[in-house]
């Protein structure tokens, strides 16, 4: 699984909108898509512990992304499904296809752990996976192992990759580009929010996303390789050993699933997110007449 | 029902005239009118600051801080949150994490306003 990574590519989407659609897609809309996989199916896979007894899934990685379990929520099937869904309820063009791009972005970014996504279900429930750092979550290890391996490994390259993504486009962050391209594509849910924030508290909600991901960053691999103190192999280490092999790290079982051909994956997730791109963008005026004749109509 | 139809043909839009508005005029004329938003809802009938100028007041009466101002407001939030949360390891927690951020930066300027001015009255 990703980590930060998914607070970032929030940014990176507002960033790389098409031409057409800057100013005009829900930054809401993007964060709810991006939020949502993880939301309906990450619960189980920690699972909690009440008076000792642990209740969650006994296999996390098929729960959280094969099937049967609840891998269907990590698909282009369910990124399309979840944003018909809210089309034909608001008849919203901004938050509809803020909502896909965020949802097709963390569907496709969580193709790099060992596990993957099933990207063609309900067509082929085998997972894409490339297969570049180990799906760590267990049900022994919880959050922290699972952390631990994340930030020992290629994941923690991916995290600064998608940060340094950010960063490139840093205007993405400023409050000029709150003011001029995040509030006019989500009027009424800023001005809502506007009744009790000051303007300074309505910028920090909207980068509240990007500090939380460096914030984490910092912060579990602080506590991975400085504090913790695991014992692997029978021997007590100074901190989880970095890791940034293939695969990696070598100190915990990659989990897995049946999964197509690494070599394919790649090629394949970038074809997808280009045809994901290319359908919002010939939807987006279709949506917007839609939506204006929705708004006569029905006087909203 | 014509004009439905004006509306579709001219191509994208026709969504909502304000917000169409906004997305043609230049970047800062959608800042005013992102300003006149805020403060046409937030019910307060103070004139339009100059483009969200640092110094100035925003529609809620709050003053906007400056870029050095904010820089520390926003390394104090990290450094307090990335500080405490490698002991305590639930904060670092999707709703808390943001929550904490905006918690600093708008209750923080505000405590050190009213000191500030309490401590100027003592005088």
């Amino acid at each position: 699984m990703s980590w930060a990574a998914h607070q970032f590519e929030v940014y990176a989407i507002q960033a790389h909108l098409p031409k057409k659609m800057r100013g005009k897609v829900s930054f809401f809309g993007i964060y709810l898509g991006d939020f949502v996989p993880d939301f309906l199916s990450k619960f189980w896979v920690y699972g909690i512990t009440i008076n000792g007894k642990h209740y969650g899934s006994s296999i996390p990685h098929q729960w959280h992304r094969g099937w049967p379990g609840m891998g269907f929520t990590h698909t282009l099937f369910a990124a399309i499904a979840f944003t018909l869904a809210f089309w034909l309820w608001r008849r919203n063009r901004a938050f509809a296809i803020g909502f896909l791009l965020g949802y097709t972005a963390h569907a496709l970014t969580d193709f790099n752990d060992s596990v993957g996504s099933m990207l063609l279900f309900p067509i082929l429930t085998t997972s894409w996976s490339l297969q570049t750092w180990a799906y760590a979550a267990t049900s022994d290890g919880g959050k922290y192992l699972d952390a631990a391996a994340y930030y020992s490994s290629l994941g923690l390259v991916m995290d600064l990759f998608w940060l340094a993504v950010v960063l490139c486009s840093w205007r993405v962050l400023t409050r000029e580009h709150w003011r001029t391209q995040v509030v006019p594509a989500d009027p009424k849910t800023w001005a809502w929010l506007g009744r009790w924030l000051p303007e300074r508290g309505l910028v920090a909600l909207y980068r509240a996303t990007f500090f939380y991901g460096i914030c984490r960053v910092i912060g579990w691999s602080t506590w991975a390789h400085f504090i913790a103190r695991p014992v692997i192999d029978g021997t007590r280490r100074s901190g989880y050993p970095l890791d940034l092999s293939w695969t990696g790290p070598w100190w915990i079982t990659a989990r897995s699933l049946d999964h197509v051909n690494p070599w394919i994956v790649l090629p394949g997730t970038l074809m997808m997110l280009g045809a994901v791109y290319w359908a919002a963008s010939k939807i987006w005026e279709p949506m917007g007449r839609a939506q204006a004749r929705f708004t006569i109509r029905h006087g909203r | 029902m014509a004009f439905v139809k004006q509306r579709a043909d001219d191509g994208d839009h026709g969504v909502d005239a304000p917000r169409h508005r906004i997305a043609s005029f230049g970047r800062a004329d959608a800042s005013r009118r992102s300003d006149a938003l805020l403060r046409s809802d937030a019910g307060s009938a103070g004139p339009e600051p100059p483009g969200g100028t640092p110094g100035t007041i925003d529609h809620r009466r709050s003053r906007r801080l400056g870029h050095p101002e904010l820089w520390i407001w926003y390394l104090l939030a990290a450094v307090t949150y990335i500080g405490l949360g490698v002991f305590h390891k639930f904060l670092f927690n999707w709703f808390i994490g943001p929550i904490w951020l905006i918690a600093v930066v708008v209750i923080g300027p505000a405590l050190w306003d009213w000191r500030r001015r309490s401590t100027r009255a003592g005088k």
